[in-house]
């Protein structure tokens, strides 16, 4: 027996007993969060959990002359409401993320410090504002803390939802601000809630999945999971970055070569698709399925976490692509195919109607909706002149990106990729399956597998390889914090 | 190696990373490999470049100067040039020109102290295009020779201007002379192999070589940037199952004082954290459908199109709405606070209110009216203005835009505009006929507000159009353009006066003269110290004066506003207000630039 099971977990059908490896992944792949009356005649929908704080996380504002603006949240919203896809998911208001929570990731000072500074104090804590990297692209605002914790939290909830198999599909277009790092704030993100998320998916699941199709580099996510520091007993647990974005010409941030694979143990686990102007649907998303589904094929996620920037779209004001709307959501389509636990999150975007259009028909991806072209009387139709359609024209662009440009990154990913699958030590087959919370029956238990409750209950599951020592290792954890 | 970093952090990293290519340059020979590993990076500017559009990003280096610097690159890449493979730091170089260009271009904005390291970033972006290019090339004339001189030269003009700079900004002191010393190692034999013959317009495609980037800015490593994992066994799995029914409710906020040790959040705890649920999960049935109850509201208003039809039609499809979802889950879902509703916690006076102090403190002036709101509205939160600004505020004046200009409106032209003008009247000092455009559109845009409120009280868009085609229907010459400046630098200080009539004389004494626009601009900001102080107490009584010439005096109401928009002509007022993206005799202000990279990159 593998898959060693200990906790009791409503609705889970998988793991039943015993299976194999290779069984698990399987299941994996194919695992869907298990409504409880499964319907024989309809295809099985995904429960998709949708994040928004409808009442607060829009309003706050980065400054006169601030090109991120959270007021395209309130329009993304509104946008999904008037299209009437409530009715097809499942709407939380996320909780508020406490300091704690941010400080699985970030310092506890700096947290503190986000906590504690306001626009009328900052004045007294020159040296903190330019050690946290704060003031310029990074504002001190009113209610700062605030909307960090909201979006935070939105990302977190949609993690525990994901891991709790509460939902297939979590939304959380608040999300997404890949550039906050460690202790410091970077290009208009404070908190990384993408970090955050994903560690909370760490807690049950071995290997997480990030993509980023932002314009810009996913740089404070691909750092924090450069390598992974900790010496498993077990096994690696190597977050896997990807991030498509515009490399070069100084462009913001300006890390993300295709050179940049990681370090030590997470060599080979960061992946980097560095683009050139202008690249235009065609070329985007051939890239972006062939290398993804190349890395799930390698990689074996049990979780995908999509950072869905909306700036790669054609015409944004910090963008320099030429993605249209269908282009952009094609590749969270193609994500959405794999079949695996999915939390999508928003990201730059700085054109306001074009992020609220794009989130809105992703939405529509995601939930199966054909979404018609007209955009539906809402409060904000006004913005979405002069067409009132969801559909933007391209930009007139040259793509700087050629054929053989392309083609060589695509080459150089794909090598790293094959790297991982021969290198010593982080073989696959030492993975475990990806998923932690199995059914726990004890009728059906296996008696030799058969454990105190107390132990039980602190316990997860991995592979019988490394039971004898992983066993030991636990109970020394019921020590720990 | 020293490094001056004012960051903790980065220093961390820098030398963190450093140590670390270092010794693994130790056993690489190969020299050119051992730079494009090692040469950390480049500036990267912020990542707001400008009110930018992603062109802008180009060069505008202006934040990174904490992590690394680029100005050092070239000097390295002479170091490497002249066989000298160990890195070399110097305090100057000919890049660094570049970059204190941009930051004099900001620092000179005339905008705010406050704004000073924001607005850095918008540097022009011809110039920017035009002194890397220039840099570039001079590396690229012989790149095996000379390179001494050139970096003392470098050296020597930029310790000059850093000094001055240093000193003349709080901004450019705190972020970079502090932190000037950086290391950019690059490619030494890159210009001579690749660049060199490369006739580009664009400087990336200088670093051709697909992956060899110019500078490379490597990933921090330590415990001081990589995430710590959650402890396997550190989730406490006892009862942290929910049902799926059961919409979780936040628990009782743990009050979680932040402590450095104890940073590891009880996973009992935290799994209850999973949201409000507002909206439950449909059932299966629902959501195997594929209808969407959508319908665009058919539309039988005489008046069609009309702000007042599209109102009712967005108030019909929000009662639907509301009628569908419940009252608790519509107002849960923020729609209390979506959209023209938000007025109704607004009285009529505070409105006009609001107005006025957007009005009256345009960014082009230097002035933030985010500073004036909470002292003018002081019971009122941050957030209730700023939903106030852009779900009322915004969206009425969109609406105008709509109809005046609808092919060009600009999505993100709320404040964006008006600081940009600031920029661009300050940048383009030295020409009298580019400016003006730029500082009409100021005009422009309070006209359009107040276009906006008739056409709110009147409800017709007819009325609103019609004052405008009353204005000055002609294309205004630079001199009637000039003319309206100083109109409204006298708006500003007669304002205060609130004596519209006053206003209106001085309006026709300057009317035909054609004072530099230089001149009037100073004009205006010396008018703004004194306005700041009084623009407070006058406003009321100057709001109502002008409204009652708006509304009441039909003639005054009239030549009034065509002073206001004298330049309403609408093909005019489009050509500035809102696009200038054909105009070639704007192309030098930077937000057109901005623009018109932003619409159409590679066009020009």
């Amino acid at each position: 027996m593998d898959l060693i099971s200990y906790r009791p977990v409503k609705s889970s059908t998988l793991f039943e007993g015993s299976s194999s490896r290779l069984r698990a992944r399987k299941i994996s792949f194919r695992r869907r969060a298990s409504s409880d009356e499964p319907s024989s005649e309809m295809p099985p929908k995904e429960r998709i959990a949708y994040f928004y704080d409808g009442r607060d996380v829009g309003n706050v504002y980065f400054g006169p002359n601030h090109p991120m603006k959270p007021h395209r949240l309130c329009m993304t919203h509104h946008l999904v409401l008037s299209y009437g896809l409530y009715k097809k998911m499942e709407i939380y208001r996320p909780h508020k993320a406490y300091p704690v929570e941010l400080a699985q990731f970030h310092s506890a000072d700096y947290v503190e410090f986000l906590h504690r500074i306001s626009p009328n104090t900052q004045h007294l804590f020159a040296d903190e504002l330019a050690r946290y990297n704060l003031g310029e692209d990074c504002p001190v605002f009113e209610n700062l803390f605030e909307f960090c914790q909201m979006y935070a939290g939105g990302t977190i909830d949609a993690a525990r939802r994901l891991n709790h198999q509460l939902c297939d599909i979590a939304i959380n277009w608040s999300g997404g601000l890949h550039h906050a790092k460690k202790s410091a704030a970077s290009g208009f993100c404070y908190i990384n809630d993408l970090v955050l998320g994903i560690l909370e998916l760490l807690k049950y699941h071995a290997r997480v999945l990030y993509i980023d199709i932002d314009v810009h580099h996913g740089d404070g996510v691909e750092e924090a999971f450069y390598f992974t520091d900790r010496q498993s007993t077990y096994f690696t647990f190597q977050v896997m970055t990807v991030s498509f974005h515009k490399y070069g010409d100084m462009f913001f941030p300006g890390t993300g070569d295709v050179k940049d694979i990681g370090e030590r143990e997470g060599k080979y686990y960061a992946i980097n698709v560095p683009l050139k102007d202008g690249i235009d649907d065609a070329s985007f998303t051939r890239l972006f399925k062939t290398i993804i589904a190349k890395v799930v094929e390698t990689y074996l996620p049990g979780v995908i976490v999509l950072q869905c920037g909306a700036d790669s779209l054609a015409g944004d004001r910090l963008g320099c692509f030429n993605l249209s709307i269908e282009g952009h959501s094609e590749c969270v389509k193609f994500v959405k195919k794999f079949n695996l636990p999915l939390l999508v999150t928003g990201g730059g975007g700085y054109t306001k109607e074009n992020v609220a259009r794009c989130w809105t028909v992703e939405t529509g991806v995601l939930l199966d909706a054909d979404l018609p072209n007209e955009i539906p009387e809402n409060e904000y139709i006004k913005y979405f002149a002069p067409d009132y359609t969801l559909k933007i024209p391209n930009g007139n662009m040259e793509n700087l990106n050629s054929k053989s440009y392309l083609s060589t990154i695509k080459v150089q990913v794909l090598e790293s990729l094959r790297c991982i699958q021969h290198a010593p030590g982080v073989q696959m087959q030492e993975v475990p399956p990806d998923f932690y919370i199995p059914e726990f029956d004890e009728d059906e238990q296996n008696p030799d597998e058969r454990v105190d409750q107390h132990t039980t209950d602190k316990q997860i599951q991995r592979d019988d390889e490394y039971y004898e020592g992983d066993n030991d290792n636990d109970h020394n954890m019921e020590d720990g914090p | 190696m020293v490094f001056n970093h004012s960051k903790q952090s980065s220093a961390d990293h820098t030398s963190d990373r450093f140590a670390y290519e270092r010794a693994r340059h130790l056993a690489s020979d190969d020299q050119l490999a051992q730079y494009a590993e090692d040469s950390p990076s480049l500036a990267i500017p912020a990542k707001s470049p400008a009110s930018g559009k992603g062109k802008k990003d180009f060069l505008s280096c202006h934040k990174d100067f904490e992590n690394e610097t680029a100005d050092h690159s070239y000097d390295n890449s002479h170091n490497g040039l002249s066989g000298n493979p160990s890195l070399s730091w110097v305090t100057g170089n000919t890049s660094m020109d570049i970059w204190l260009d941009n930051g004099k271009r900001s620092l000179c904005d005339g905008e705010t102290c406050e704004h000073g390291s924001k607005r850095s970033k918008q540097a022009d972006q011809n110039l920017q295009l035009c002194s890397s290019k220039i840099c570039i090339s001079a590396f690229e004339e012989s790149p095996s020779v000379g390179s001494e001189d050139r970096k003392d030269r470098g050296t020597a003009a930029v310790a000059g201007d850093l000094v001055n700079q240093a000193t003349s900004s709080n901004w450019f002191s705190r972020e970079s002379a502090l932190d000037s010393p950086i290391r950019i190692p690059s490619y030494p034999s890159y210009y001579g192999d690749t660049c060199q013959a490369t006739e580009s317009d664009q400087v990336e495609d200088r670093y051709s070589p697909v992956f060899d980037y110019h500078g490379r800015k490597h990933v921090p490593i330590g415990a001081n940037h990589q995430a710590d994992l959650p402890e396997w066994g550190s989730q406490d799995f006892k009862n942290h199952i929910r049902d799926n029914d059961v919409c979780a409710s936040p628990m009782t906020p743990v009050t979680t004082s932040l402590s450095c040790d104890n940073v590891v959040i009880d996973g009992d705890d935290g799994d209850k954290w999973v949201g409000t649920c507002v909206i439950p999960m449909p059932d299966s049935a629902v959501l195997a459908s594929d209808v969407l109850a959508y319908h665009k509201m058919e539309c039988s208003c005489l008046d069609a199109g009309s702000i007042r039809c599209v109102r009712q039609h967005v108030m019909q499809a929000r009662q639907k709405l509301k009628q569908k979802l419940g009252h608790k889950t519509f107002l849960e879902l923020g729609f209390g606070n979506m959209g023209e509703v938000v007025t109704e916690k607004w009285t009529e006076e505070e409105e006009q209110l609001f107005y006025e102090v957007v009005l009256l403190n345009p960014a082009s002036l230097g002035k933030n009216f985010w500073k004036k709101l909470p002292q003018v509205f002081p019971t009122r939160s941050s957030k209730e203005l700023i939903s106030y600004y852009f779900n009322v505020f915004m969206l009425r004046k969109r609406a105008e835009q709509n109809r005046l200009d609808p092919l060009h409106v600009d999505s993100d032209d709320d404040e964006w505009q008006e600081s940009d003008d600031g920029e661009s009247s300050t940048e383009e000092e030295d020409s009298v006929v580019e400016s003006p455009p730029a500082d009409q559109d100021v005009a422009g845009e309070e006209d359009d507000l107040e276009e906006a409120e008739i056409a709110e009280e009147d409800d017709d868009v007819e009325d609103c159009v019609y004052y405008h085609l009353s204005g000055y229907n002609e294309k205004q010459p630079s001199g009637d353009i000039n003319r309206h400046i100083v109109g409204e630098s006298t708006l500003h200080s007669s304002m205060t006066a609130s004596n519209l009539h006053h206003f209106m004389e001085e309006h026709d004494i300057q009317d035909d003269s054609c004072t530099s626009y230089e001149g009037q601009h100073n004009g205006v900001v010396s008018c703004d110290a004194v306005d700041i102080s009084d623009l407070h107490h006058g406003l009321i009584e100057d709001h109502e004066n002008l409204h009652n010439e708006h509304r009441n005096d039909g003639l005054s109401g009239l030549a009034d506003y065509g002073f206001f928009d004298g330049h309403s002509d609408l093909k005019s007022w489009d050509m500035r207000y809102s696009c200038g993206t054909e105009k070639d005799d704007f192309f030098s202000t930077c937000n057109v630039i901005e623009e018109v990279f932003g619409k159409e990159p590679l066009d020009k």
